[in-house]
């Protein structure tokens, strides 16, 4: 349970680290003028994207004071 | 009045004049960016800029809002009544402009007043994390408005759409969360 629970916080996380690193990856290739790989990008935008919905979240249910949180 | 026909209309007599769109912008004093407008059939010239306007290029006004050139003596009434409705169309395009610009003006107020008072309520940051599901979904409709646009052009369309289908999923798995949240959890008590 232990180890699902760290494997779950850790997703965002991991989600951020992927996502800059896609993007780092895009715009660097892009910049040389090498070919552009759309995927990259796109996979950079959703890496990022579900931290941000991680945060979003937490932060609403925090402070709308819904689920099963303690105070 | 057809804004295109104007548009080419102004173009061709300014460069039968030999004017750049900066002489003849400097000489109505207006902007060379609101010449080009007008060329490419985006807008009219301000009712008051006409006269001078048509007395730049060398025509008559009727000539200027009819879009076409015609002999002083052969100004009839159809002539005259067709270069009025034009007027009358021009007046009418500039009064949407300025109750557009008004509606601008108050939604960006009340945008601002609302985001100081929320700013706040809730600091900067839980601002920025409270206001993301809105902004997602408008940059949602946007990229798939442009992948819209980018299919009829025949261009590549497929990541603005990718992107687009993702930022409108991203408020709907927020509310679809919170359900689950205040189902699982419910209202804390205060």
């Amino acid at each position: 349970m232990d180890f699902m629970f760290l494997l779950l916080a850790y997703v965002p996380v991991a989600s951020l680290i992927i996502g800059v690193i896609c993007l780092t990856a895009f715009f660097l290739l892009r910049y040389r003028k090498r070919k552009i790989v759309n995927w990259l990008f796109v996979l950079g935008c959703i890496g990022i994207g579900l931290t941000l919905l991680v945060y979003c979240f937490f932060f609403l249910v925090g402070f709308l004071g819904i689920g099963p949180m303690a105070s | 009045m057809d804004n295109r026909k104007f548009g080419t209309f102004v173009a061709t007599l300014r460069k039968e004049k030999g004017l750049t769109q900066q002489q003849l912008a400097e000489e109505l004093c207006v902007t060379d960016k609101a010449i080009s407008k007008w060329e490419r059939g985006l807008g009219y010239p301000d009712i008051k800029l006409v006269e001078p306007l048509a007395e730049i290029l060398g025509v008559s006004v009727i000539e200027i809002m009819r879009s076409e050139r015609t002999d002083e003596e052969q100004v009839n009434a159809q002539s005259a009544s067709e270069a009025i409705t034009n007027m009358i169309d021009v007046v009418d395009y500039q009064r949407k402009i300025e109750r557009r610009n008004v509606l601008i003006a108050v939604t960006t107020f009340a945008l601002t007043v609302m985001s100081l008072f929320l700013i706040d309520t809730m600091d900067l940051v839980g601002f920025v994390l409270a206001c993301l599901p809105i902004a997602m979904f408008a940059v949602g409709i946007v990229l798939i408005l442009v992948s819209v646009k980018r299919k009829k052009l025949n261009l590549s369309y497929a990541t603005p759409l990718t992107l687009g289908i993702f930022a409108i999923a991203f408020p709907i798995i927020i509310v679809l969360l919170m359900v689950v949240a205040f189902i699982l959890g419910g209202p804390l008590p205060g």
